[in-house]
């Protein structure tokens, strides 16, 4: 409904004006009024304070979307590292991977394995990674997570090249050789697409490689075990079906050998055999063969008699017709003669192959 | 309001065959729409005492009203448009008769006095923002914390005539710059919460009380003021 007021104060983008309801009220800004203004007005002409609960109850609805969107995208940044220089990856069951900056330092420590947490210390963040691995490296020897003869497997993957791989091998070497256990231990560099491949199944980069190596002598492997079991057993599990796969790749070169040996003898063997055979039961075997050749030979010869029959009938036709018309078809009889070489040279040429065999059979 | 036809074609025909009732109605009903058509219009605020045009758009829509038919598509738009020429035609003779009136005394006089109780409403509204300042308070704060309850403003009135009219709590008003919550609550009988939140309006209502001028008191309903405009 239409509204009257006075205007009270004019502010800049609204003003403000006393209904005759007794209400102070804002009002958008129109030009040409001024205070002590009596005018009228309508409910369009208010300003709202729901304007603004909508407007940050928009905002809010931004800051929802937005804020996970940002930590989904802060996230895949850390996992893929890249603001890490390196990756290095300790498995010594739990497993662990430390993300390494342009400067050796510790940025962050990837929990790959829930039992990594009680041998870290996050404020272990910012030190040098040769100290960080050899605190680490204690406390697990502390906790009992290495054990006399144990396997640790590190495996490192260098992001930017900036960074001296050399030096992190190095300080691996240094401080794996802190520890009190006899321990061996593996070093691999892998690249980032294996770094890649070893989030998505969800495992240290160590124990990708570690799956990539095993999954190729033993296929059934389970990646599950992997994220469990100790690393020692599944190397030794390994090992052991290297070793019987080595066996058997021994047995099989062998056996390899020994039948490519046979097959050859026994090939040797059929041949001289074949060969006794041949010279034992050459008679029959031959007089059947020549019996077919003889066949064909004879359709030859037919073949032949009725080539030199149409020969002999064209000649007579070309006689006739040079009895008839002696002059003006010299030249065509000569072309006719020439095909009629024509025609019989390859006859002549077919003979020849039967002329052979037959020499051989004379031969034999 | 006898309008309950949801097809405005319906009523205009109902209007144009002779229902005079029915038209004031209807225009009644469109106030608020015509005034804003206006207010859009001369992009300004229809002054109530300068309000012809206001009656320029009211005779506009009227005519929209006798002028309009199905094939001018809707009512609303049609009438939007009739108000719109009529109005800036109106400006525009405006401003002729401004050059005019130069010459012309007796709508100088009319203006004259127009501008002069403009200028008394001016100065009386000047001394009431002072007073609100002098109790540290802004007009925005008041449009910013306006009772939303009808209740909660007649609550406002009362305590306010209260203390004005008591002059105990009056004096003790003028003098510690503040209301007296407790002693204000027992004498009203209203809670010391209600006074605490709308204190700042209870204030202001004081102030229009003292005030000299009648032009703000009118506004709250308070008699004695001049009535005509």
């Amino acid at each position: 409904m239409v509204n009257e007021g006075v205007v009270l104060e004019i502010n800049r983008g609204y003003i403000i004006v006393l209904s005759k309801d007794g209400d102070y009220i804002k009002l958008k800004y129109k030009s040409g009024s001024y205070e002590g203004q009596r005018i009228y007005f309508t409910s369009e002409d208010i300003l709202k304070e729901k304007r603004y609960t909508r407007l940050s109850a928009v905002a809010a609805c931004i800051l929802i979307i937005l804020i996970p969107a940002f930590i989904f995208m802060s996230m895949p940044a850390n996992i893929n590292n890249v603001y890490a220089a390196a990756v290095v990856s300790v498995d010594i069951n739990p497993s662990i991977e430390f993300m390494i900056d342009n400067n050796g330092l510790v940025m962050d420590m990837n929990i790959v394995s829930k039992d990594a947490k009680k041998l870290v210390d996050m404020g272990w963040r910012g030190n040098p990674y040769s100290e960080v691995l050899v605190k680490y490296l204690k406390a697990a020897e502390e906790k009992g997570y290495i054990k006399e003869n144990d396997v640790v497997v590190f495996a490192c993957t260098v992001i930017d090249d900036n960074i001296d791989a050399k030096k992190i091998e190095q300080e691996t070497e240094e401080a794996i050789s802190k520890i009190e256990k006899n321990v061996s231990y593996t070093y691999s560099e892998a690249n980032k697409e294996t770094l890649e491949k070893a989030r998505e199944k969800k495992l240290s980069l160590g124990k990708y490689e570690l799956y990539q190596e095993i999954i190729e002598h033993n296929p059934e492997l389970d990646i599950r075990k992997l994220e469990k079991e100790d690393i020692k057993n599944i190397i030794k599990e390994t090992r052991n079906t290297v070793k019987q796969n080595r066996k058997e790749d021994k047995y099989n070169e062998k056996n390899q050998a020994q039948q490519e040996r046979e097959t050859e003898k026994n090939k040797n063997e059929k041949i001289e055999e074949e060969k006794n055979q041949n010279r034992n039961q050459i008679k029959p075997d031959d007089n059947d063969k020549s019996d077919t050749k003889n066949n064909k030979d004879s359709n030859d010869n037919k073949d032949k008699k009725d080539s030199k029959d149409n020969k002999d009938n064209k000649d007579s036709k070309d006689s006739k017709d040079s009895k008839d018309s002696k002059d003006s078809k010299d030249s065509k009889d000569s072309k006719d003669n020439k095909q009629d070489d024509k025609g019989k040279k390859p006859s002549k040429e077919k003979d020849n192959p039967h002329n052979k065999d037959k020499n051989k059979e004379d031969i034999k | 309001m006898r309008i309950f036809f949801d097809d405005i074609s319906e009523v205009i025909y109902r209007i144009k065959s002779g229902d005079e009732v029915l038209r004031n109605d209807f225009i009644e009903k469109y106030m608020s729409f015509i005034v804003n058509t206006i207010s859009k219009t001369t992009n300004r605020y229809i002054d109530v005492h300068n309000s012809e045009e206001l009656s320029v758009g009211l005779m506009a829509f009227n005519e929209a009203i006798d002028k309009y038919d199905e094939s001018k598509g809707s009512f609303i738009n049609f009438s939007k448009i009739v108000i719109r020429s009529r109005v800036l035609d109106f400006l525009k003779k405006e401003k002729r008769n401004e050059s005019i009136s130069l010459e012309d005394g007796l709508i100088k006089e009319e203006k004259y006095e127009d501008d002069f109780t403009g200028i008394e409403v001016k100065d009386e509204i000047e001394k009431f923002i002072q007073k609100l300042k002098s109790f540290g308070i802004t007009l925005k704060e008041l449009a910013d914390k306006a009772p939303k309850h009808c209740d909660t403003k007649e609550k406002i009135v009362l305590v306010g005539k209260r203390i004005y009219n008591n002059p105990i709590l009056y004096s003790e008003f003028q003098r510690k710059r503040k209301i007296p919550i407790r002693a204000a609550a027992q004498y009203c009988g209203i809670s010391e919460k209600v006074i605490k939140n709308n204190k700042i309006h209870i204030i202001a209502y004081i102030l229009v009380l003292e005030g000299d001028g009648d032009a703000l008191k009118r506004y709250f309903g308070i008699k004695g003021g001049v009535s005509n405009g």
